[in-house]
């Protein structure tokens, strides 16, 4: 049952260990928390792979990290008020594209602020001036491909992967229209996997199912979270059991819906997030011991 | 990690406690290829004082449900603990293998089946 000795990528050199957090809304603050606990055992990590909600989290630890309650701030910060404003015309291009301004536009927010606050946060920093490499995952929306985003402006790529389609407009980035990397990796290890990560500390989460949404509006959002959340456990099957990569999951319990506007949660979200992590660590201790054991 | 292995009827009960993880993979596999080579292909894996499980101790067992079909038998999982379950239904198993919520409707699920 055992692989070749040759083809185990942990042997003979050291273990490559990927961070990859997934989508969530603002569950992905969950991640802060998770973060404050791997700082404080001082777990190596050489790369940061997120998506859509779990960006914000990704380039924090790729920039290096430090004060995770301070970022969860910020980032709780950086959410207030982005959900707030409907776009009228956004709403008139969604329901009636032909009539006003095309399917360029559509989604239901207006997206001003957004767009101000994630310059506000990220300004024109760029990937190549992180510590450590990030790849962000967002989704062509003419063709339905993943896109990995590790280059270039910061505020281009998470822009472009947190645009929840319908709710946001999509974002051009190298000329393609670029939505929420949900729609395609919720979760994305296999990018962490591509890149030769031999350990990865997944962090998901499963989106909160819509209330009250009698609304067409609201019926097309339980729907698209329904199919989120599928392909999430289904990609998670697949790539951590199809692959030699030990994959650690992270799962936060969170016994409550938080929707996007939620902003208050997002102290008890780094808490459940810390929580969540601290199980996983006498693992992940032991499994670290051992890799450098066997590589020494 | 320890595994006990027991005999009920015509179904072996493989007993795990610990961490069922990438440093307990090799010796979970070992066990079940032991019963497996040895002709024993209905197979019952008792996870009651399984505490944690990751991709590579999965993998180990997933490996064990498709020998133990390709054989002519199965390998069904018993009495789950909650953390345990989240990673097991995460990861598709509860949709894959049948489970059960102790050791004794395991082992008598393959009378019916």
């Amino acid at each position: 049952m055992n692989l070749p000795k040759a083809s185990r990528r942990d042997s003979p050199g050291r273990h490559r260990l990927a961070l990859v957090i997934g989508s969530g809304g603002l569950k992905c603050a969950a991640a802060f928390g998770a973060m404050k606990v791997l700082q404080r055992e001082a777990i190596p990590i050489d790369m940061v792979v997120a998506c859509s909600g779990g960006a914000f989290c990704g380039f924090w630890a790729a920039d290096g990290g430090g004060d995770a309650d301070a970022a969860a701030s910020r980032f709780q910060q950086a959410s207030q008020g982005v959900f707030d404003r409907v776009s009228y015309r956004g709403v008139l291009a969604t329901v009636l594209p032909k009539f006003f301004g095309g399917r360029k536009n559509i989604g239901i927010l207006d997206d001003r602020r957004l767009n101000r606050n994630l310059h506000d946060f990220f300004g024109e920093r760029r990937f190549e001036d992180l510590k450590l490499p990030l790849h962000l995952v967002a989704t062509d929306f003419d063709t339905g491909e993943k896109q990995v985003l590790s280059s270039g402006r910061l505020f281009d790529a998470i822009r472009a992967s947190i645009a929840i389609p319908l709710v946001f407009p999509p974002w051009e980035v190298a000329g393609r229209r670029l939505v929420d990397g949900a729609a395609c990796d919720p979760l994305p290890i296999d990018i962490a996997v591509r890149e030769g990560a031999d350990i990865i500390i997944a962090i998901g989460f499963e989106e909160s199912l819509q209330t009250g949404g009698g609304s067409g509006m609201g019926l097309v959002m339980q729907l698209k979270t329904i199919v989120v959340n599928n392909l999430y456990r289904s990609q998670y099957a697949f790539y951590s059991l199809s692959h030699h990569a030990e994959v650690v999951p992270i799962i936060p319990e969170i016994g409550f819906s938080v929707g996007l506007g939620d902003t208050h949660r997002v102290p008890q979200l780094v808490d459940l997030g810390a929580q969540a992590t601290e199980r996983e660590v006498g693992y992940l201790r032991r499994l670290l011991a051992a890799r450098e054991t066997s590589a020494a | 990690m320890n595994v006990t292995i027991s005999q009920q009827d015509a179904v072996t009960v493989v007993a795990i406690s610990g961490s069922v993880d990438s440093l307990s993979a090799d010796k979970l596999t070992e066990s079940f290829v032991g019963e497996l080579n040895a002709g024993r292909v209905k197979l019952v894996a008792d996870f009651a004082a399984v505490s944690y499980t990751s991709s590579a101790g999965l993998r180990s067992v997933l490996a064990a449900v498709k020998e133990s079909r390709r054989s002519g038998g199965d390998l069904r999982i018993a009495a789950v603990q909650p953390d345990v379950l989240r990673v097991l239904s995460l990861s598709g198993f509860t949709s894959i293998i049948k489970m059960y919520d102790g050791v004794a409707a395991a082992v008598s699920s393959y009378g019916q089946a």
